[in-house]
């Protein structure tokens, strides 16, 4: 007997993301489908397996790739008793899965994730780490002979760039929860404030920069949507109240499709970002926690990196994996380090001061920016109040809400922005 | 995609978790609330109900997945099926609690921050795309519980889910080892 279990229109739910929804189930279960080009079918799985697979006249591997060639029409999806004699299946739902979905986009899968972490730079020419002179293991590393390379093997942060080349710098951090929401979107306002046009991008698909301003409602679409191909930049732009700076939230009002946040689609996101930093002179890009997937995708296209390191020990034992995955992308993809910005410090707490001291001994002297960012109540009141730190009290900011304008002039300096205007004002008329 | 490989980092990891499990769910809450202070009005009253339910879910999800490939003409009771309980956990929590779509995302983000905070380096980035990858394709299922369907016997509205997946989960706790008396004490119903 068939028991319903769900039923829909493929224009909402994608069969890709149906049948991994199916994959979770131990169930004999059965996906009807109705295509849009009058075709039909029929894919029984079972317990994360594909049992068989039928389309028009077509049986098995053939039929279930032929179910993909149509992105419209209904599904129903039921479940009934297992057959006494079931066949042995066509194989893996996953694996099939993603043979079928690369054949409709005429596209590769990517690899897996595992196999990317693992990549090497392989650019002709440049050798690979020697043996025995690995990255460090642990943050803090144990202290080098000053002759040693530089720690990580990256290239000192002296970035030389020509005026009016693009500049899109991306907040990294191996660790969730250090910050990196919080000074994207501060650091933006206040270098819009400097008179610089900033593009703040949300790479992150659970949208913390919109949060943090608590208008997520306001996104029509995001980032990964322009990844995806289903939204243009002009849809997604925010304009905000600051006449220098734009929003690119990271989704619309739904999820992005579920292939999409697992395929890393490299090569999108450079095209976003360098279309992006043709329309203003800052990019500014938060990404999701980590120095892969997304992160991954986001740095190739990126000309500059700001690491924040939060000031607590946990994240600096993490640390080290800033390092490494700047390390694994190719030269060419490579960007630069701008600085890495240490926040959350607590000056009364030892293991927190230790984490400076840390930082101050074994990373690269000028990677350092001179501010630091304190751990403080007014981020909490900023976020329950839904607006940047600066636009807490227009009248009185909070006194740490400057310190993203110190941060901002470090910035501009380091990236070489042509300075504004000066205007300055004398105090006696 | 979940592959093999993030069922296993998933389980591994999750092992892990279960000796501060008590501790674990106090911080997830803890950073939900943070995220987002609003959604502190969503739960009534003491949290350590929903702290147990969070904790029921987990333990019901991660033991769903450990299963060997040579088990796969297996059967699961529907009311221990996977799918079908998180398809009833996305149908209840849009119909009767009015759960906002925006929320998967927070959730997402409050998970993450805790297994990140609770595992130390154990929360490698090989575990963290498997939590991340699992988590995503939850949260499709749950959004996809607004399609279930009412015929011979499926779940038969918001309430039905309600029982089914509250029974499926009754026994998790235990199950996972996790001690529910450190939880505090269960509300009256």
């Amino acid at each position: 007997m068939k028991i319903g279990v769900m039923q829909g229109s493929l224009g909402e739910f994608d069969l890709a993301e149906v049948l991994q929804v199916v994959g979770l189930g131990r169930q004999y279960t059965g996906v009807e489908l109705s295509l849009g080009d009058g075709h039909s079918g029929m894919i029984f799985v079972k317990s994360g397996h594909v049992v068989s697979a039928s389309s028009d006249e077509r049986q098995g591997h053939d039929a279930f790739k032929n179910l993909f060639r149509s992105k419209v029409g209904d599904f129903f999806v039921f479940r009934q008793d297992t057959p006494p004699d079931l066949p042995e299946p066509l194989g893996r739902l996953d694996t099939l899965l993603m043979d079928a979905v690369a054949e409709r986009s005429g596209a590769r899968f990517e690899r897996p994730l595992e196999d990317v972490i693992q990549e090497q730079p392989t650019t002709p020419g440049v050798a690979p780490p020697p043996p025995g002179v690995p990255v460090p293991s642990s943050f803090p590393p144990p202290a080098v002979p000053e002759a040693a390379p530089a720690r990580f093997g990256t290239r000192p942060p002296t970035p030389v760039r020509l005026t009016g080349s693009p500049r899109i710098v991306a907040f990294v951090s191996p660790k969730g929860g250090s910050g990196k929401s919080t000074l994207a979107l501060n650091t933006a306002l206040s270098l819009a404030r400097r008179g610089h046009s900033v593009i703040l991008v949300d790479g992150d698909v659970n949208g913390d920069v919109l949060s943090a301003i608590d208008a997520r409602g306001r996104a029509k679409a995001g980032a990964l949507d322009i990844v995806a191909g289903r939204a243009s930049i002009a849809e997604a732009l925010i304009a905000t109240v600051m006449p220098r700076l734009k929003l690119l939230p990271a989704v619309g009002p739904t999820l992005p499709d579920i292939e999409l946040v697992s395929r890393d689609p490299h090569e999108r996101w450079v095209e976003l970002l360098g279309t992006l930093a043709e329309r203003c002179e800052v990019v500014v890009v938060d990404t999701p926690a980590g120095m892969f997937g997304t992160t991954r995708a986001i740095m190739r296209g990126a000309t500059h990196v700001i690491g924040v390191l939060q000031a607590e020990v946990l994240a600096s034992r993490s640390f080290q994996r800033f390092g490494e995955g700047l390390e694994s992308l190719p030269e060419g993809r490579r960007p630069l380090v701008l600085g890495v910005a240490l926040n959350m410090l607590q000056t009364r707490h030892q293991a927190s001061l230790g984490v400076f001291q840390g930082a101050l001994q074994n990373l690269p002297a000028e990677w350092l920016f001179d501010t630091t960012i304190p751990r403080h109540p007014a981020f909490l009141d900023a976020t329950e109040e839904g607006v940047p730190l600066r636009q807490l009290d227009e009248e009185a900011p909070p006194p740490v809400a400057f310190l993203f304008d110190n941060l901002a002039g470090e910035i501009a300096e380091r990236l070489e922005l042509k300075r504004p205007k000066k205007r300055a004002q004398k105090l006696l008329e | 995609m979940l592959t093999e490989n993030d069922r296993h980092a998933v389980r591994k990891s999750f092992r892990l978790v279960v000796p501060i499990a008590d501790t674990a769910a106090d911080l997830f809450y803890k950073r939900l609330f943070e995220l987002k202070p609003d959604y502190r009005a969503l739960f009534q009253g003491d949290i350590s109900a929903q702290k147990r339910k969070l904790l029921r879910m987990l333990a019901f999800i991660v033991k769903s997945l450990d299963f060997e490939d040579a088990q796969w003409k297996d059967d699961v009771p529907p009311e221990q099926d996977l799918m079908l309980v998180v398809l009833a956990l996305g149908r209840r929590h849009t119909e009767l609690y009015r759960i906002p779509a925006e929320s998967y995302g927070v959730v997402a983000d409050a998970l993450l921050w805790t297994l990140d905070y609770g595992l130390g380096e154990a929360f490698t980035p090989e575990v963290r795309a498997a939590w991340t990858r699992l988590y995503t394709l939850l949260a499709a299922t749950m959004r996809l519980g607004a399609a279930t369907v009412d015929r011979d016997g499926a779940l038969t509205g918001a309430a039905a889910a309600e029982r089914q997946g509250e029974e499926a989960l009754l026994v998790q706790l235990s199950e996972a080892g996790i001690d529910e008396a450190r939880l505090g004490a269960e509300e009256p119903s």
